[in-house]
């Protein structure tokens, strides 16, 4: 039996990665850039046909590209930096070599993470319930903070939608900047010390460039992530208040107004051109990042 | 044999009476197999999915708002080519009418459902008849106890509750336009109706406008924690606001539009059953023929007269069938066997009146895009409250005319006829 080349052989050992990410994302990624050149709907769900680029002009025409990218940046930036600047900040205290009590300290901040996400958003709804949930019957007024109305406030559904999320997911942010950090040697520190550094120098010349690639990665990660996460806004706002065709008028993302459009209109077609122009969006962006971190350079 | 599959979409009270009515199909058809996918949804998008890849359940419970998109889309069969109009006579016209598009009957009612106005009596002695003392009756409980007079939820489903105000302000979501349906949001009626809630709400403070309606929401949670004296609900949420006040619950119609004389009227829905196509069930054509005598004899006898009454008798819902809902009228004028059952016979006896008050349900596939219309304008109206109730009404009748344009249930061409026949109902936009 002639024996295979390396490259060959190689290729086979990768073979049903390849069959199952053609299987897995592949094949749904066509399929619904094929549906979005039909017309399937309501009136057409056996019958549709080819219709171009009609659902991507209907897109044009009815002029929401516009706010909708707009609330998903707000949407996406606005979770992603405070969720990683309390992750990082989290991450750093519980670094602290001489920190007391670190396994419970850790125990406790991780809990957010062990409740399945949807119920916690149900429980945040009624949190938020004006005037009679938790935090605007007592958190916010012991802080003298004005109350937030998701109901009745676009800035109230952004900020509650925003600070629901930073809740559910500050625990991943801490713990993978937390194994960063453990990960640097604690020699580069007491050579630092030797040189008398302080801590901001040691921050900035050893911690920081440390964890560049580990930032870059959680950072292009989590904007995909959470340029896609749908129950938040889909559990405590629908898309609302307000109306999508204004930007910042309502909290309506890609992905929560391809939901509505599918699922509640039957407008499967417009619904996947949606999805294919917010897709193509994130795949721009992370290449863009990718580049600029050089975050894949090594490994190809 | 033959087997047909079953979408119960029954709550668990009314599957009690689905049970109990299976077995008797099962007993009295033993050449039909049922197998019973329970806790089913109802709503078009899980069996549109299941209809394109032909692995429909041969048999659904559906809505009849759900219903009607359904037939529209071709996966449902059209009843009336199999039974005679005598055979649907038997039902409340305005449930068959639910069940009708085109002048063809896709399903047949079990029950029919709408909002009613429910009150407690601790706060409130007898309910408004008008909004005048609607009105009246909210300010005295906010001064008298410092309670809300009213909880209104704006939930998903606000466009559906709202519809009666609406109609009650002599609205109607369409109109016909040379034979053609034309959205009819962009009109005084509106104007006035989105007023009455916008005062109630800011300017005499006696309602609050809940995020959420119903039993769940916070709308039901204040009025059953004594904080709301009047709701709009409707009776699927009766037993859990029955259980949570007991005696002081109390059920009325919706009252007449003091401006108008109308009765508020809401809409007036439908459950039932309905059988899918071949198309979407898979079903190969050498067994449709047998598979659909089966689904027929069984949609018929889980409509019948024993069967409603079971529905009534466990689950309290209100018959479609004409004799079965005398019969539920009937039974509340019996004397009660304990003080709970003649308070809840009470309560129901409101709940009945309000049928007589309803408007149908346009199931029409375009009522589809009413929702979001509706929906997305009235936030705005009341959340941003720096556009006037005339904008709102303009907003949702031009977004709902985008949406039925895009998705090519509205023709372009007779537009400007609509809009010159509603332009000159409308008072001058408000600064």
């Amino acid at each position: 039996m002639p024996r295979l080349s390396p490259k060959v052989e190689g290729f086979l050992y990768f073979l049903p990665l390849v069959v199952a990410v053609l299987f897995l994302f592949l094949y749904p990624v066509l399929y619904a850039v094929y549906i979005s050149f039909t017309n399937m709907n309501l009136l057409h769900i056996f019958n549709y046909r080819f219709v171009g680029l009609l659902q991507y002009e209907l897109m044009l025409r009815q002029g929401y590209l516009a706010s909708l990218l707009i609330n998903e940046v707000a949407w996406t930036l606005g979770s992603l930096i405070p969720m990683m600047a309390l992750g990082f900040a989290l991450a750093l205290i519980l670094n602290q070599r001489d920190l007391y009590g670190r396994s419970l300290f850790y125990a406790i901040l991780i809990l957010p993470w062990a409740f399945p996400g949807f119920i916690s958003l149900l429980v945040w709804s009624g949190m938020w319930t004006d005037p009679y949930g938790f935090m605007n019957r007592y958190l916010l007024p012991f802080l003298h903070l004005p109350h937030v109305n998701l109901v009745h406030s676009v800035w109230g559904a952004w900020t509650g939608l925003i600070v629901t999320n930073l809740w559910l997911s500050f625990p991943y942010y801490m713990t993978v900047f937390y194994s960063g950090l453990q990960s640097i040697p604690s020699e580069l520190y007491e050579l630092a010390d030797v040189d008398g550094a302080g801590a901001l120098a040691k921050f900035t010349r050893i911690t920081l460039p440390s964890l560049k690639k580990t930032i870059a990665f959680v950072f292009i990660t989590s904007f995909v992530f959470t340029w896609n996460n749908f129950y938040p806004i889909y559990v405590l706002t629908g898309g609302g208040p307000g109306i999508p065709s204004k930007p910042i008028a309502s909290t309506e993302t890609f992905i929560v107004y391809a939901y509505q459009e599918a699922f509640s209109y039957n407008n499967y077609a417009f619904a996947a051109a949606l999805s294919i122009v917010s897709t193509a969006i994130t795949m721009v962006l992370a290449v863009i990042v990718l580049k600029f971190t050089g975050i894949l350079e090594g490994l190809v | 044999m033959v087997t047909i599959t079953v979408a119960d979409s029954y709550s668990t009270s009314e599957n009690a009476a689905f049970n109990a009515s299976l077995a008797a199909f099962e007993q009295e058809y033993p050449w039909i197999h049922v197998e019973v996918q329970y806790g089913a949804p109802v709503g078009t998008s899980p069996y549109l999915q299941e209809a394109q890849a032909g692995q429909a359940p041969i048999v659904i419970r559906e809505t009849s708002d759900a219903g009607g998109a359904l037939f529209a889309a071709g996966v449902l069969v059209n009843l009336s080519q199999y039974l005679p109009p005598s055979y649907f006579s038997q039902f409340n016209p305005t449930a068959v009418e639910d069940w009708t598009l085109n002048g063809a009957v896709y399903g047949l009612p079990d029950n029919i459902n709408y909002i009613v106005m429910f009150y407690n009596k601790k706060f409130i002695t007898a309910p408004p008849n008008t909004t005048d003392q609607l009105i009246q009756i909210a300010e005295q409980v906010n001064k008298t106890y410092g309670l809300w007079g009213i909880a209104y939820g704006i939930g998903d489903d606000w466009g559906y509750r709202f519809a009666a105000w609406f109609a009650g302000f002599g609205g109607q979501i369409f109109t016909t336009v040379n034979g053609k349906i034309y959205p009819a949001l962009n009109s005084s009626a509106m104007v006035n109706a989105l007023e009455f809630w916008y005062n109630l709400t800011y300017n005499l403070r006696v309602n609050y406008l809940a995020p959420s309606a119903g039993a769940g929401g916070v709308e039901g949670q204040l009025f059953m924690a004594n904080k709301a004296a009047i709701i709009f609900d409707g009776p699927w949420d009766l037993m859990t606001y029955f259980n949570a006040l007991g005696c002081s619950l109390g059920a009325a119609p919706l009252p007449v539009v003091s401006s108008t004389g109308l009765y508020a009227a809401p809409l007036i829905g439908s459950t039932g059953w309905v059988i899918t196509t071949p198309q979407a069930n898979g079903v190969p054509k050498s067994q449709w023929n047998a598979t659909l005598h089966a689904a027929l004899l069984f949609i018929e006898f889980m409509t019948n007269y024993t069967n409603e009454i079971n529905l009534w008798n466990y689950a309290r819902d209100i018959p479609a069938l004409k004799s079965a809902y005398n019969y539920a009228i009937s039974q509340l004028s019996q004397p009660a066997t304990n003080q709970t059952v003649a308070c809840l016979n009470q309560v129901m006896k409101g709940v009945l009146e309000q049928s007589l008050h309803g408007q149908k349900f346009p199931n029409i596939p375009q009522m589809a895009y009413y929702w979001p219309s509706f929906h997305q304008y009235a936030v705005w109206y009341f959340t941003y409250r720096n556009l006037s109730a005339v904008q709102a009404a303009q907003g949702m009748e031009s977004y709902f005319i985008s949406q039925l344009q895009a998705n090519g249930l509205l023709d372009p061409a007779l537009i400007a006829t609509l809009q010159n026949l509603m332009a000159a109902e409308l008072p001058a936009p408000r600064d």
